[in-house]
This record gives C-alpha cells, sequence and structure tokens, in this order.
C-alpha cells in the first residue's frame, strides 16, 4: 500500500478535531440530517407544506413562461379562412429551412394567395421563433405544446397546424 | 401412511422450514429494494418510484421492485464473445446459493412446544450454528471473484479483484471482532447464544450482545457493512470508477441472481447481528416461560418471530440510512481502515473480554 502523506491543513484553517477524526460522531451527525430530511418529509407529503421538490410530471406541471416557444399553429381569421396569404417570408426567415409553402391564388379573382401546402418538418425546427416575427399577417404562432413526441407524424401538415385552437397559450 | 400428527409435525420440521425460509427470505428481496429506493429518496426531498398500480392501487411503489425484476427477466441474456461460458454461468449461482444457505441455521423463535412435540423454529440447529455461516458466506467470495474473471472485462476484473480483497480483508476483523461474543455466552450454537441474552444484567438491563460487547459490536457491524459491499464501502461497483464492477457483463437472470445475491447477504448479516447481539427473539425482560404462561405457547411463537423480524428490519433500515447518508471510501482508505483500525481493535477487544471474565473467576475463587 502506497504511504499516505500527511497533508496540512491550508493557512487559516484550523485542522480536524480528534472527534472528526474518529468518524464516528460526524458519521452520527450526517445521520441526523438524512433522518431530519426524511421526518420531514413523511410528515409534510401530500400536505399543503409539502417539502419534496418533485413535480410528478403527467399528473403535475411546471408552468411555463407565456413567451414559451412550442408547436407551431396557423392561425385564422374570424370569418374562418386562413390568415396566411403564402407570402413565404416565414421560408426566407427560417435558419433550418424546414418550412415549405407552396402558393396558389384564392378561385376568386382579386382576393390573393392562399398556402395550398404550408408544412413544417419538425424535426429540423429549433423554434427559434424567426417564422413567428417574419410573419406580416401574423398567421403563424408558438403554442404551449411541449410533448411533441409521436411515433407518426415529422412533418406537420397545414391541416394539422390549423388544428388545436384549444391548446394556444395566447 | 396414514396422516396423523406425527407426519405432520415431521412435514413441517424437514420440507416446510426448508422450503419456506428461502422463499420468505426471496420475498424480503422486494421489501429490502422498497424500503431503500424509497427511503432514499424521501432523505433526498424526492418522491421515489410510485408509479406502479395493482388494479388501480397505488400501493406506494411496493410493487416496483417486482416489476422490475419481471423486465430484467425477459430481457435478453448476453454474454460475452470471450467469456469462459462455463465460470459465467457458475459465477451467479456462487453468489445466490450461499447467501441462502447461511440463514438456514438462523433461529427465529425459542423452540416451540405444543402437547408432546417440541418444534425449533430454525431449519437447522448445528452446534456449530455459527462457524457453518462464516464457512458458507466466504463461499460468496467465489462469485465475486469469477464474475470478475469470466467475461474477460479489464472492468468486471478490477471490481472483482477489489471486491475479494475487501471482502477477505474485513473478514477478519469480523471473525475476531464475535470471538468476544462467544467467549461471553460459551457456545458457538446460535440458539445457545440466543438464549443467553435472555439474562439480566444488574436485575435490569437485558443481557444482549450490544450491551456487553458495544465494540464488538460497532466492529461486526462495520466489517458486516464491508462484507455486503454497502456503501461506505462499495467499492467494488463504484459506477463512477468501474462502471459496475464484478456484474458488469451480466444481464438478464444472470443479473437479477447477484442483485438478489446481494440483497438476501444483507438480510443474512441482519439475522446475525440480530442474533449476536440485538437478543435474536427475545422480548426484553419477558422470558419465553413467563410469555407462554401469560399467552400461551402459539401467540409466543408468533411474538418472538415478530420481534426477531422487527430487529432484523431496523438493521436493514439502518444499513439503507447509512447508505444515503456516507459517501465512498478511497481504496487506500478502505484498506488502512480494515488492517490498521478494525483489525487491532478488534484484538484489544478479544484480549479485554477474554481477560475480564477471567479475573472475575479468579475473584470468585479468591479465598476471602
Amino acid at each position: 500500500m502506497a504511504k499516505v502523506k500527511k497533508v496540512s491543513p491550508p493557512n487559516g484553517t484550523r485542522g480536524y478535531l480528534l472527534s472528526e477524526r474518529i468518524y464516528l460522531v460526524e458519521i452520527l451527525k450526517g445521520m441526523g440530517l438524512t433522518l431530519r430530511h426524511l421526518v420531514q418529509n413523511l410528515v409534510t407529503y401530500r400536505t399543503k407544506r409539502q417539502t419534496i421538490v418533485t413535480i410528478q410530471y403527467p399528473d403535475e406541471r411546471r408552468a411555463y413562461s407565456s413567451r414559451f416557444r412550442g408547436r407551431h399553429r396557423l392561425k385564422r381569421n374570424p370569418d374562418g379562412s386562413m390568415r396566411c396569404v403564402a407570402c413565404k417570408l416565414c421560408v426566407a426567415n427560417c435558419p433550418s429551412h424546414c418550412i415549405f409553402v407552396e402558393a396558389a391564388p384564392y378561385p376568386d379573382a382579386g382576393k390573393g394567395y392562399y398556402p395550398k401546402r404550408y408544412e413544417i418538418d419538425i424535426t429540423r425546427c429549433i423554434f427559434c421563433g424567426y417564422c413567428v416575427e417574419a410573419c406580416p399577417k401574423d398567421a403563424i404562432e408558438m403554442t404551449q405544446v411541449s410533448e411533441l413526441g409521436d411515433t407518426r407524424r415529422a412533418i406537420y401538415d397545414k391541416d394539422f397546424l390549423l388544428y388545436g385552437e384549444k391548446e394556444s397559450g395566447s | 401412511m396414514a396422516f396423523d400428527l406425527d407426519t405432520f409435525v415431521w412435514l413441517l420440521r424437514n420440507v416446510l422450514f426448508p422450503l419456506a425460509v428461502p422463499v420468505v427470505l426471496l420475498t424480503g428481496v422486494p421489501v429490502a429494494v422498497w424500503l431503500e429506493r424509497r427511503g432514499a429518496a424521501f432523505m433526498q426531498d424526492r418522491v421515489g418510484p410510485n408509479r406502479i398500480t395493482i388494479f388501480g392501487l397505488r400501493n406506494a411503489g411496493l410493487l416496483q421492485p417486482i416489476a422490475d425484476a419481471l423486465k430484467l427477466l425477459i430481457k435478453e441474456d448476453f454474454i460475452p464473445a470471450r467469456a469462459d461460458r462455463f465460470l459465467f454461468f457458475l459465477a451467479p449461482a456462487c453468489s445466490m446459493i450461499p447467501a441462502l444457505l447461511t440463514f438456514m441455521v438462523i433461529p427465529f423463535g425459542d423452540t416451540l412446544a405444543i402437547g408432546k412435540y417440541e418444534i425449533p423454529l430454525q431449519v437447522a440447529d448445528l452446534n456449530a450454528g455459527i462457524l457453518f455461516i462464516f464457512a458458507v458466506a466466504s463461499l460468496g467470495v467465489y462469485g465475486v471473484v469469477l464474475g470478475g474473471w469470466s467475461p474477460n472485462n479489464k472492468y468486471s476484473l478490477l471490481g472483482g479483484l477489489r471486491s475479494s480483497a475487501q471482502m477477505i480483508s474485513y473478514e477478519i476483523s469480523m471473525g475476531l471482532s464475535i470471538i468476544g461474543v462467544l467467549i461471553l455466552f460459551e457456545s458457538v450454537r446460535l440458539n445457545d447464544i440466543v438464549r443467553g441474552q435472555g439474562h439480566l444484567l444488574f436485575g435490569f438491563l437485558p443481557q444482549w450482545g450490544i450491551v456487553v460487547q458495544p465494540l464488538g459490536f460497532l466492529l461486526f457491524f462495520v466489517a458486516a457493512l464491508a462484507e455486503t459491499n454497502r456503501i461506505p464501502f462499495d467499492l467494488p461497483e463504484a459506477e463512477a470508477e468501474i462502471v459496475a464492477g464484478y456484474h458488469l457483463e451480466y444481464s438478464s437472470f444472470k443479473f437479477s441472481m447477484f442483485f438478489m445475491a446481494e440483497y438476501v447477504n444483507m438480510l443474512v448479516v441482519c439475522g446475525v447481528i440480530t442474533c449476536l447481539f440485538l437478543g435474536g427473539w427475545q422480548i426484553p425482560w419477558l422470558p419465553t416461560e413467563d410469555l407462554s404462561a401469560l399467552v400461551g405457547p402459539l401467540a409466543t411463537a408468533v411474538l418472538q418471530v415478530g420481534v426477531f423480524v422487527f430487529k432484523l428490519w431496523f438493521l436493514m433500515w439502518l444499513f439503507v440510512w447509512i447508505r444515503w447518508t456516507l459517501p465512498r471510501f478511497r481504496y487506500d482508505q478502505l484498506m488502512g481502515l480494515g488492517w490498521r483500525v478494525m483489525f487491532p481493535l478488534a484484538l484489544v477487544n478479544l484480549c479485554v473480554t477474554a481477560t475480564v471474565p477471567f479475573l472475575l473467576g479468579a475473584y470468585e475463587k479468591w479465598p476471602k
């Protein structure tokens, strides 16, 4: 066994007392600390004074900031038509090139354009929110939805992005 | 053969006990795991596993260990390519079997006398009980050594080496620390030791091992922590340094064997400490005869087994409590403590314990 060098305490600090060097007293102090936490947590468990800090996730949720950038949502006009006019500014601004928009004119002449296809590849999206900032029509927003786990849908199409009015945070 | 009472008692002693004790012991493992995980969580201001439900009942996560065990059993049983396959198979059995065997000689109640029958509440009342425990428990090292050697993995090997060095070092202080108890109770039969602890010291203090051998108890307890590879002596598993130690390459059923052996070992060690130092099944101030006269023999047996189980689980809780309080020793600290502190202290304890009864005896024989 290697010889252990005696290390003198750094300047300004005292060395270890005998009671500290024989461990036992300090161990009992430490056990007192853990026991205090245990008893406190047991007594206050599921009461208003609960000292356990766990947020039991699917049942309890942490409140997100109102500016939280979650899943996108395409907004509608009061009459139900899409606000998006397919100007593609969001496409131009997207740093990860995850938005695809195909524009088409409305059947009625003079009513402008609408997105025939509006798709977001959510696997590439970095949730920067530049699309929201770029939109001149305030047609896209980011909701509070953060649970995007899915086994099928990686590319969000127009129908899916229009859906979910109730999930909006604003 | 007619099924009479004789046959029933015979069956009880020779078939039911040897079968039931390991089963009960293994049932204790999930409870111990539950105690550990929930206890740890509450000490750390967490909640711990509480998601498993059965028929919609939350049951405070009690079934989590069972779910874990089922998960382990249906996992792939992986054997490393260059492993020594025979030893790889042998190692988990080598740690499991001694763990279960050692509990066979631990008495969990006084001899139950009903009518003409005397049923010892113990699987085997060996006259060398404590020696048997030590002999068989030492075999458990083979499981660790083989488990570390056979998978041909450097981390496993390191873990196995550390573990065997540690277990062999602390076995010495462990063995020495109980000799005091053996001297005082003048027997190596566990039942005799437990009976000896039923007497009162100075007329009011139960003559438990912890009262007459406080240093011996401390040394044995620390050595027991080291023997069962518990924190602060869990270097064999040191997750941060050698990943998981000797059972690193094990998966599925074989891993669960190692895991269960670890907890069974803890239960056994707690049982041994209970027998040697905490009076076994003795209820303080209530010897078996008085209790029998009071509530009858059967209730006495039940009470005594209950007290034994309570003491055992209190020690188990102490193990858990210590685990979630202390950090891990460094390897040289571990060896230093084992050889330079525990070993001399055990020797001093042995010398003092051997001398004092001798002097007392000489004093009584002194012509006055």
